[in-house]
């Protein structure tokens, strides 16, 4: 359903990306691994429309009701509202905005574009209540300010009731598990396991084999230097994690 | 400054309409009267020139013929409701005049007098004249204010409340397609250790340019303590000129909030004034100015005394061609030993028209005090805005939510929650109408 094709990429006048290719289907986990600054992060930024990144060649296709559609022509929030997600590496803290009140803005958004009438406030309550449940959130987190004054662990686990509040189609997770203790991190995972379904898709971009103890992928790619260099199954990354990046850069 | 043909016609096109209605009233109002058609003759309104009113410019008021109006017709008594606020005592005043029949005072505490200025008693009207021992206005403003002086308001705390008591001034100005002029009047005095909140809220209902000038006095004796609120919601055609004078005795505290959304010129002047020690003042205020608007909040606090706290935050969000001015000066004399004085101003540029001018003025003349200013002017985080764009929240919508938590913080300094209830109200309304 997601398919990216030979795509370039840069920030300024820097080129992160060079020709990448990812094909992902309804029901995959997919793992992107590699070293600091391989572009890793910019991959799931790009795909959700950060305007700072400028795409010099290639194409995202995304299929919606069948048709395929180059999305690099839409804004951020129309390919939210068609089910693309990016789960923040660095969740951004919004004073003043309480996480229900954004959480339901954004629902109600996708309600809008799906053409299914708003749902109401006491309605949402349920629905927010029951997903906090799932990812393991005190209610009283709906009505902080969203993500300000959260913990790491907290911020990270906020990202993923997020995802399961609005249920997109494709998630890219970039680097959720990074900063979390063993506790969270398993609440995390439990949180993605139980939102996986044969008609979804979730990148897991990550640093660690740590995170795929927890949720087993598909494939597992190894991305370095803007290209993905070896792609494989849940036993290439605990290859990487017992020798490194260093074999498939002398093997390029 | 010899005032030009010009400006003359202000007072004249308002005298013209009716000055003799103002006649029968007790003398010491008539003095003020006088002073105040005096002073505004010799001074006339003030230009550009003149550093206080360098961003503010009140010379197209000249132009315009006001009337005062008798009217005190609304449509319906239906409009008022949605400026009420459940549970207060509420005066509504309509083109300067006192509605009776829109007024809901049958809760008053015997503790507490609320009444027009020409209905006063006589040993009321003497605690009011040691209020006003202003010799002359401090202001070409303030004069036609005095100069006009007709009815008023009149609140008097004697004694404690046993329960809290919000009092809501409600001022409905303007009438379908004249100018209209007005000149609220009020004088809120708390004795010794009593405890009040007053809103007084100002609103346009018809579609005219109007001129709305205000002058609120305000007198706490020691221990007592107020909160006063002032919200602004006239139409995008009017001029709303406001003052307000607080005097603190010892020990005693003040929250003021002012909310400014409405009109095409707002002047907001509000001194502070410590008279006696340990007293505190907390300043607060908010405006929102979008198309053409101008708003303008000039702060003056003096520390007269030692050991007095004051505290200044206001916040504002400026949009389209909208335009703010924050001038606030913190005066420390000789004898305020200890004082402890803060002042913080942020703004939120919308767009690149927008613009804001911004001056603390701190003048220091006491050397064991503690002063601190700030200003700040941003635009919105664009990791923010993306972070809400990523989220399915469209690009404007995103906007208004991260201003309206840029101003919430502000807005959660007033500690009332049926005020604070009703400012995220008009907020919501004023910011995502638009």
């Amino acid at each position: 359903m997601l398919e990216i094709k030979d795509l370039h990429a840069k920030i300024g006048e820097m080129t992160i990306l060079k020709g990448l290719n990812l094909s992902v289907k309804p029901g995959e986990i997919h793992a992107i691994m590699g070293p600091n600054g391989s572009g890793k992060s910019t991959l799931s930024k790009i795909v959700s429309g950060h305007p700072d990144y400028q795409v010099t060649q290639g194409t995202i296709e995304y299929e919606i009701n069948r048709k395929k559609i180059n999305i690099l022509e839409m804004d951020p929030e129309e390919r939210a509202c068609e089910g693309i997600f990016m789960a923040f590496q660095y969740p951004v803290e919004i004073p003043g905005v309480s996480n229900a009140t954004f959480l339901r803005a954004a629902f109600n958004q996708i309600c809008k574009h799906q053409g299914t009438e708003e749902m109401d406030p006491l309605d949402f309550d349920k629905l927010l209540t029951e997903k906090m449940n799932l990812v393991n959130i005190p209610e009283l987190f709906k009505d902080r300010a969203v993500n300000v004054d959260f913990s790491g662990g907290e911020k990270k686990r906020n990202e993923i009731l997020q995802m399961a509040v609005l249920n997109p189609r494709v998630a890219f997770l970039d680097e959720t598990d990074s900063g979390l203790d063993i506790d969270a991190l398993r609440i995390v995972a439990d949180g993605i396991n139980k939102l996986r379904n044969k008609q979804n898709a979730v990148v897991l971009i990550t640093h660690y084999q740590r995170l795929l103890n927890y949720i087993v992928p598909d494939f597992v790619h190894i991305l370095m230097k803007g290209r993905i260099v070896k792609s494989g199954d849940k036993y290439l990354a605990q290859e990487v994690e017992q020798r490194g990046y260093d074999w498939l850069i002398s093997k390029n | 400054m010899k005032p030009s043909i010009i400006e003359e016609s202000l007072i004249e096109s308002i005298q013209e309409s009716d000055v003799s209605k103002l006649a029968d009233l007790p003398a010491w109002m008539q003095d003020l009267r006088e002073k105040g058609i005096e002073y505004y003759q010799k001074q006339g309104l003030p230009s550009t020139h003149d550093e206080d009113w360098r961003y503010t410019n009140l010379q197209p008021l000249s132009q315009i013929k006001f009337r005062l109006s008798e009217s005190t017709h609304v449509k319906s008594e239906h409009r008022i409701d949605p400026y009420r606020i459940p549970g207060a005592l509420e005066l509504v005043m309509v083109n300067g005049h006192f509605v009776a029949d829109y007024s809901r005072l049958n809760q008053l505490p015997k503790e507490l007098t609320v009444t027009t200025l020409d209905s006063i008693s006589k040993g009321n009207s003497e605690s009011i004249q040691s209020l006003l021992s202003q010799k002359e206005p401090c202001n070409s403003l303030q004069a036609l204010n005095w100069a006009f002086l007709q009815q008023g308001i009149f609140i008097h705390l004697q004694k404690p409340l046993t329960q809290e008591v919000l009092v809501h001034l409600i001022y409905l100005n303007g009438q379908e397609r004249e100018s209209i002029v007005s000149f609220p009047r009020n004088i809120i005095l708390l004795e010794q250790h009593t405890q009040l909140t007053v809103v007084e809220s100002h609103i346009g209902i018809g579609e005219s340019e109007c001129l709305n000038n205000g002058f609120t006095e305000i007198a706490l004796r020691a221990g007592a303590q107020l909160t006063y609120c002032k919200i602004q919601q006239e139409n995008l055609q009017s001029y709303h000129v406001h003052q307000a004078r607080v005097q603190l005795e010892r020990d005693s505290r003040v929250h003021t909030f002012s909310f400014s959304v409405g009109g095409k010129l707002t002047r907001n002047n509000l001194n502070i004034t410590f008279q006696g020690e340990s007293a505190e003042a907390v300043l607060n205020g908010f405006y929102y100015a979008r198309q053409n608007q101008l708003i303008d909040n000039h702060t003056l606090v003096e520390h007269l005394h030692p050991n007095c706290h004051s505290n200044q935050l206001y916040k504002g969000i400026l949009r389209d061609r909208g335009r703010g001015v924050f001038n606030g000066k913190i005066y420390v004399h000789p004898r305020a030993q200890k004082t402890d004085a803060y002042q913080l101003n942020k703004t939120l540029l919308l767009s690149s028209e927008s613009q804001i001018d911004t001056k603390p003025q701190l003048e220091i003349f006491a050397d064991d005090v503690k002063c601190t200013h700030g200003a700040t002017i941003g635009q919105i985080d664009p990791d923010e805005l993306f972070y809400l764009e990523s989220r399915a929240i469209p690009k404007h919508q995103a906007i208004n939510m991260l201003s309206r938590g840029f101003a919430n913080h502000v807005i959660l300094q007033v500690k009332q929650m049926k005020i604070q209830t009703y400012l995220n109200a008009l907020l919501d309304h004023v910011l995502f109408r638009s």
